[in-house]
């Protein structure tokens, strides 16, 4: 192209000059008459004229023919060069126009022909790829409409715990309590805020033992309570990545609150009716037998036992009224606890001895024995009772536990032995009924747990007095589990899912303000007041929606009305539009923050003017009792970040600009979600001016002339 | 019925009176010198000041339970000679298991045959 320039240019000079030097010559010639100034005269004025006009018509055909080669060779081989750079870049449907000297014309026709075998190879490959991009739409959308349809609900995890798709099941069961116990069932979030995080640990470690166990894997399921108060039947398998490791895991939920109730007072139910019948026919029988075997027995005596067996005959009665009724209620479903070979529990026990006691543990190999327990719970209350006996001896506990188990019919004996006789039996067995803490859980005692699985549990010396035991019978399971039935698959319309979570996992940067915003959380937020002064007035409605990866979730809303007890303000209530009635009843602010402040946790806050919201949060936080440390980011500043030319700033007049459709205004939900796109619109048009961090986007906003004269 | 000189001391401890009367009356008649208890407690002191030869006890009583009176008692060496008779509703093979781990000579379930009940009691205190 420059070289073309050039030459264009050289050539133009050339013939300019050429041309000048001929007017020239033919002015001095005619003007001064030259040295031989009669000849020349002569000659001009004579037949030399002609000559001399000759000459001159010479040099201007001269120069028209290098204006024409410049034109029609140069000239059109630059054209020709941009055009086949259109269709080799943006274009490729574009055609050169055969134009110039024949040689050209023909070298336009041969790239056009190029461009037509150019763009119809580009065309194959382009549908090859929007063919395999709809085939790939349509899989998730067929696994989405499956996960959806599941009467479990399904949660996928990446390897830390975050939530990287759930149905909507998963959702009802896991939601926050009215008592705003339990968190937010959302994308990007952790599912320890779900799942009590010792549980799920101890299954994640049970799995991942499975998974480099020589046993197939079985299938791993736990009841457990929720966060949210909720019990719930939880199946756990693992998704294996390419390596065979972890990479991530799902868990399918199933509410057995109910179940959980009727079927432990269908225990107690039939255990109070056992033992009772039994007292009473006991005291019938030996009665009547009495009466039999002594006939000469006086008659006081005799009326003795006469009424004896009429009262627990009445009683016998009542008690079977009784339980007629109280099992109309009750109900069949029976959730089945966990099938785990005797030996996987007693590794998980020997772990957590070793971790929690710091006592060394021997372990004796089970003969392919399966248990049907809850094996967190034996292993949480056998720990803590096994911490506690530690504790109590005073001597370094120098000894080791042995821990074995040996089938007794339809029972297993688990055995924990240890060479210490100085504790006396009652109370090592008192110790059984009691719940013991071990670290900040709460447990259930090995008492309860082994009543629950229908077992029970002592202590005992052995028989040379050196050594105590610990025995706890365990129901032994009827059927080993098939793996091949077992392994969780996941076929999914989550309506809730984003795999991009899962394949940017587990590398969060150390500082939050060096991550990219695109790939921050961030629960954008409004409130709607009673006025303008936090001093004074009072937050009526606060709502926020969800960005997670440069998505708007609509799904995931937090909208709630407050009741400021205290009157409204008619001027403001003719912006926000709230009636006082609709206030009456609802929660107040104190109530409302916490559960916001979970919504928030681990996000970063943005709102329109955020100082203005901000403020009404912050002056009721310690009231509340949370504190809102979240990274704060306002779409005001940093849209004059971006259009620093701009006058307006107002929410209304970036939606306009950025093309952000307004509906709803002036509700704090209708607000948060014009700002929710506003924002996402923005993250772009920041990084066209080099921003691209949050902590970039902190420092650029701070810098505006807006940051200067409102903070 | 017994032949020793010393009539066998046994103690009843139960907290229903429609039994003891019953087990009461019955071991009177067989021979033996009879105590009852109905608490936990009272059991403790009176094994503790009787040192009888046998003990009919129940499990679920108020207060201390019965397992737990087996262990105390077979915590002492010295009273390896006093026999244990569970006599109990808790019937689940899983009790059975724990009652003789604990040092019961034998377990009863109720509702039980009378007759049955003092063949044991004999098989009992006949062994060594």
């Amino acid at each position: 192209m420059r070289t073309g320039r050039q030459l264009e240019f050289f050539l133009w000079l050339t013939s300019l000059l050429a041309f000048l030097a001929g007017v020239l010559v033919a002015g001095w010639l005619l003007s001064t008459g030259g040295p031989t100034g009669g000849t020349l005269r002569l000659i001009l004025t004579s037949r030399n004229a002609l000559f001399l006009a000759a000459a001159f018509l010479f040099v201007l055909l001269l120069v028209s023919f290098v204006v024409y080669v410049v034109h029609h060779f140069v000239f059109t081989a630059r054209r020709m060069a941009e055009e086949t750079t259109i269709i080799a870049t943006v274009n490729s449907s574009h055609r050169l126009t055969p134009d110039g000297p024949p040689p050209l014309r023909a070298l336009a026709e041969a790239i056009n022909t190029l461009a037509d075998h150019f763009q119809r190879v580009q065309v194959e490959q382009e549908s090859a790829l929007e063919t395999a991009h709809a085939v790939l739409q349509e899989e998730k959308e067929r696994l989405a409409a499956l996960v959806a349809q599941l009467t479990e609900g399904v949660l996928m995890c990446a390897p830390d715990g975050r939530v990287l798709l759930y149905n909507e099941q998963a959702r009802r069961i896991l939601a926050p309590s009215p008592q705003g116990h339990g968190g937010f069932v959302g994308l990007g979030r952790s599912v320890f805020d779900l799942l009590e995080a010792s549980v799920l640990t101890h299954a994640l470690e049970a799995v991942r033992d499975r998974l480099h166990g020589e046993r197939p894997l079985y299938p791993l399921t736990f009841v457990t309570q929720a966060l949210n108060g909720r019990f719930v039947r939880v199946r756990l398998g693992p998704v294996l990545g390419p390596d065979g490791e972890m990479s991530g895991f799902v868990l399918t939920l199933e509410d057995v609150t109910r179940n959980l109730e009727t079927s432990s007072r269908r225990d107690r139910l039939v255990q109070m009716l056992t033992e009772r019948s039994r007292a009473a026919l006991a005291n019938i029988r030996a009665a009547i037998e009495t009466v039999e075997a002594y006939p000469q027995m006086d008659e006081a005596q005799r009326q003795r036992f006469h009424r004896i067996i009429r009262e627990e005959a009445e009683r016998l009665s009542a008690l079977l009224d009784e339980t007629v009724q109280e099992y109309a209620g009750v109900l069949r479903a029976r959730w089945r606890q966990e099938a785990i070979p005797a030996d996987d529990l007693l590794a998980a026990l020997r772990r957590q001895v070793e971790r929690t006691v710091g006592v060394s543990v021997t372990v004796e190999h089970a003969e392919d024995v399966w248990l049907e327990v809850d094996s967190f719970a034996v292993v949480q209350a056998l720990g803590a009772y096994l911490h506690h006996v530690c504790r109590m001896l005073a001597a370094e506990p120098c000894f080791t536990f042995h821990f074995s188990v040996e089938r007794r019919g339809n029972h297993a004996a688990l055995t924990v032995t240890w060479p210490d006789v100085s504790l006396d039996g009652p109370t090592l067995s008192r110790w059984l009924q009691r719940p013991l803490l071990n670290g900040s859980s709460s447990l259930f005692s090995v008492a309860e747990v082994a009543e629950q699985h229908g077992g029970t549990a002592w202590v005992q010396l052995d028989q040379a007095r050196s050594h105590t035991k610990l025995v706890i019978l365990l129901p032994v399971t009827s059927e080993v589990p098939e793996w091949e039935e077992a392994l969780p698959v996941l076929e999914s319309r989550p309506e809730y899912y984003d795999f991009d979570l899962l394949f940017r996992r587990s590398e969060p940067s150390p500082e939050l303000d060096d991550r990219p915003l695109t790939e921050l959380a961030y629960t954008v937020f409004d409130t709607e007041t009673t006025g303008l002064d936090p001093d004074t007035d009072e937050i009526i409605s606060l709502s926020a929606v969800r960005v997670v990866n440069g998505r708007l979730l609509r799904g995931e809303v937090f909208d709630q009305l407050v009741d400021p007890r205290r009157p409204l303000n008619p001027i403001s209530m003719r912006v926000h539009r709230i009636s006082p009635e609709k206030l009456k009843g609802q929660p107040t602010l104190e109530e409302v923050l916490p559960r916001f402040y979970r919504f928030a946790e681990g996000t970063v806050l943005v709102a329109h003017n955020a100082a203005f919201d901000l403020r009404f949060l912050r002056a009721r936080e310690t009231r509340a009792g949370v504190a809102f440390t979240n990274p704060v980011l306002d779409t005001l500043l940093l849209s004059a970040v971006v259009h620093p030319a701009q006058e307006d700033h107002s929410l209304e007049a970036i939606a306009r600009r950025l093309g952000v459709p307004i509906m709803g205004r002036h509700t704090s939900l209708g607000d948060a979600l014009i700002t929710a796109q506003v924002f996402l619109k923005l993250i772009p048009l920041l990084a066209q001016q080099g921003i691209h961090t949050l902590g970039e986007a902190r420092r650029a906003s701070e810098e505006t002339y807006f940051a200067r004269i409102r903070y | 019925m017994s032949n020793n000189k010393q009539p066998k001391q046994v103690l009843i401890v139960d907290d229903e009176p429609n039994i003891v009367i019953s087990l009461e009356f019955l071991m009177q008649q067989a021979g033996y010198e009879v105590h009852v208890a109905r608490t936990g407690e009272e059991a403790i002191e009176m094994i503790s000041r009787l040192e009888p030869d046998l003990i009919l006890l129940d499990i679920m009583l108020p207060g201390i339970d019965g397992f737990e009176i087996c262990q105390w008692v077979r915590e002492n060496p010295e009273w390896d000679r006093i026999k244990i008779i569970m006599l109990t509703a808790k019937g689940r093979d899983v009790d059975v298991a724990k009652g003789f781990a604990l040092g019961a000579n034998a377990y009863i379930t109720k509702p039980f045959s009378t007759k049955d009940l003092m063949a044991e009691v004999r098989r009992v205190l006949e062994q060594a």
